[in-house]
């Protein structure tokens, strides 16, 4: 495991919670493939992406607002992001999902094969091909935060976000109160969170179960030179092919076939991976 | 509001492909006659070097003659390739066939170009591949013969002996590898037929809508075709459940679901198409 509970470092300070009961940062997001473990933007410490993330309060938000215009530009260091156990439906039409090294494994998409390289973000801050884009990185700047009373949760901003501006864009608090745009921000990070913590558990029976290896991708690039990409695993197929009965029907219920067909559907993703995809659609 | 839309097959895709003189298992709808056609033969004939000697098939990407279907059959073996682009469901028909659907209006196969480009990236369906050859089936001796379409546009007569289908009195390779081809194509043919049929026995397919919104927020209701009914599939008991993982069934299945996304990525190609 990586680094341990930024929560017992500085009991006071909020939590940020994708991590789930036990958090680590670093191997959350874009921990897994490649070598970009050392990512110096969050330091093992912050969820990626996030570098200044305060608690949204009327009082220090008043005047702050969002750009009107989407700008991907934050996302355009990073290869991979987590994924909610939901969006491995939208998500495998775009690109590979695999699962970090990390224990409990997670879902993530796959969005470059370049250590530090997006190729889904185009130059102007775009996002390519109408792709799915991640909802770890539609809710940035938002995140939510735990542990400032028992049972709560509370949204939170990152205040380094370029998208947030003073006095313009679209207002976080109307009247003193969250405006429209805070109450859904509020809601996806919500809805992000039950998805996100439903992919860990299946993270975590995927690794009971011992159907994970890891594996290895070289990936021609456009230019020709070749790119590994590594350090994640996948669901071995003849392994998921002789899980047990009993297994079967719980994985069933509890709906994780879907999940594991869509993950080995994303596997097909790795095929011309890298290379703009002519005519997309 | 949800406009409705039937879908119309262009075609009713076919199960009899292997055997042009069969009728029985053709769709009612087919305005033919008695013994309609495979989707794209139009005159299917058993491969002879008598026939065929100075015929040459030549090599070309054009797909113009699929360009008026808007579903084509598909195999099992194709549905992880086909859930990228192409809603699969089953036809209406019996006996029940998969078909990738290319296109909502009755005669538009979004994926071709006027020019019969495949759109880059998006998989081209054996069915497609295959074109002009094809395999008969001769009842009386339970074996299939190498067919093709005599009135293929790439059939031309040509001097020479370059993309012959016969050489010297002989099969060329071009007519090894159609052999190869389409043996594999009717291997796949037969899994599929035992999962459809399966499908049928553990009464899993319905008639079902899919609703679709483009992204000018126009909706769609297309109907007219029969997919994996959900919450019969959830609540199938374990027995027959397993039965169809044993069978390697429970893959397609799943495939076939998630495929259904793919309604809204036609209906957006239609809408920039200016369909």
């Amino acid at each position: 495991m990586a680094k341990k509970d930024r929560g017992q470092k500085a009991g006071s300070e909020p939590r940020l919670t994708e991590k789930g009961a036990a958090p680590a940062a670093p191997e959350m997001p874009a921990a897994p493939p490649a070598p970009v473990a050392a990512t110096p933007s969050w330091q093992g410490e912050l969820p990626l992406f996030y570098k200044n993330p305060q608690l949204l309060t009327a009082e220090r938000h008043q005047s702050f607002g969002l750009r009107e215009t989407v700008d991907f530009g934050f996302a355009r260091d990073t290869n991979s992001v987590p994924l909610g156990a939901n969006e491995l439906f939208p998500a495998h039409f775009s690109f590979p999902v695999v699962f970090t090294e990390s224990n409990p494994p997670l879902p993530v998409a796959v969005l470059g094969v370049g250590a530090n390289r997006n190729s889904f973000v185009d130059d102007k801050g775009g996002w390519r091909d109408a792709a799915y884009v991640p909802a770890y990185i539609r809710r940035y700047p938002f995140i939510l935060a735990t542990g400032i009373a028992p049972g709560q949760i509370h949204l939170a901003i990152d205040e380094a976000a370029g998208s947030l501006t003073k006095d313009s864009g679209r207002k976080l608090f109307e009247g003193g109160q969250p405006s429209p745009l805070t109450a859904q921000a509020a809601e996806f990070c919500r809805a992000f969170q039950a998805e996100f913590d439903l992919a860990r558990a299946f993270g975590e029976a995927l690794q009971a179960a011992n159907l994970l290896v890891s594996k290895r991708v070289d990936i021609q690039q456009p230019d020709g030179t070749r790119q590994t990409l590594k350090q994640f695993r996948v669901v071995d197929e003849a392994r998921y092919d002789a899980l047990p009965d009993p297994a079967f029907l719980a994985w069933r219920r509890r709906g994780w076939l879907g999940l594991v067909y869509a993950h080995l559907l994303s596997m097909r993703r790795w095929q011309g991976f890298g290379a703009p995809a002519a005519g997309a659609v | 509001m949800a406009a409705e839309r039937d879908f119309t097959w262009s075609r009713p895709p076919d199960m009899a492909e292997n055997d042009p003189s069969a009728s029985s298992s053709m769709p009612a709808a087919t305005a033919e006659g008695a013994a309609p056609l495979p989707l794209f033969y139009r005159r299917p004939a058993p491969l002879s070097a008598l026939r065929h000697f100075g015929l040459s098939l030549s090599a070309t990407d054009s797909f113009a003659f699929a360009r008026d279907a808007n579903a084509i059959p598909l195999n099992v073996s194709e549905f992880s390739l086909a859930a990228r682009h192409y809603p699969i469901v089953f036809t209406p028909t019996d006996p029940v066939t998969p078909v990738a659907v290319v296109g909502i209006a009755k005669s538009r196969n979004l994926f071709v170009d006027a020019a019969g480009k495949w759109l880059a990236g998006a998989y081209i369906p054996a069915y497609v591949r295959r074109y002009p050859f094809l395999f008969i089936e001769d009842k009386e001796k339970d074996e299939f013969i190498l067919g093709i379409d005599d009135a293929a546009k790439a059939l031309r007569e040509e001097a020479g002996e370059k993309d012959r289908l016969f050489w010297e009195g002989k099969p060329t390779s071009l007519i090894e590898r159609a052999m190869a081809f389409c043996k594999e194509y009717q291997s796949d043919l037969n899994f599929t037929r035992k999962f459809c049929a399966a499908l049928e026995e553990d009464r899993l397919l319905a008639d079902k809508e899919a609703g679709v919104a483009l992204k000018d927020g126009k909706k769609f209701r297309l109907t007219g075709f029969r997919i994996v009914d959900e919450a019969k599939f959830d609540k199938l008991p374990a027995k027959p459940l397993l039965q169809l993982r044993r069978r390697r069934f429970m893959h397609p299945i799943y495939l076939h679901m998630i495929s259904t996304a793919n309604w809204a990525t036609l209906v957006d190609l239609a809408a920039q198409q200016g369909d």
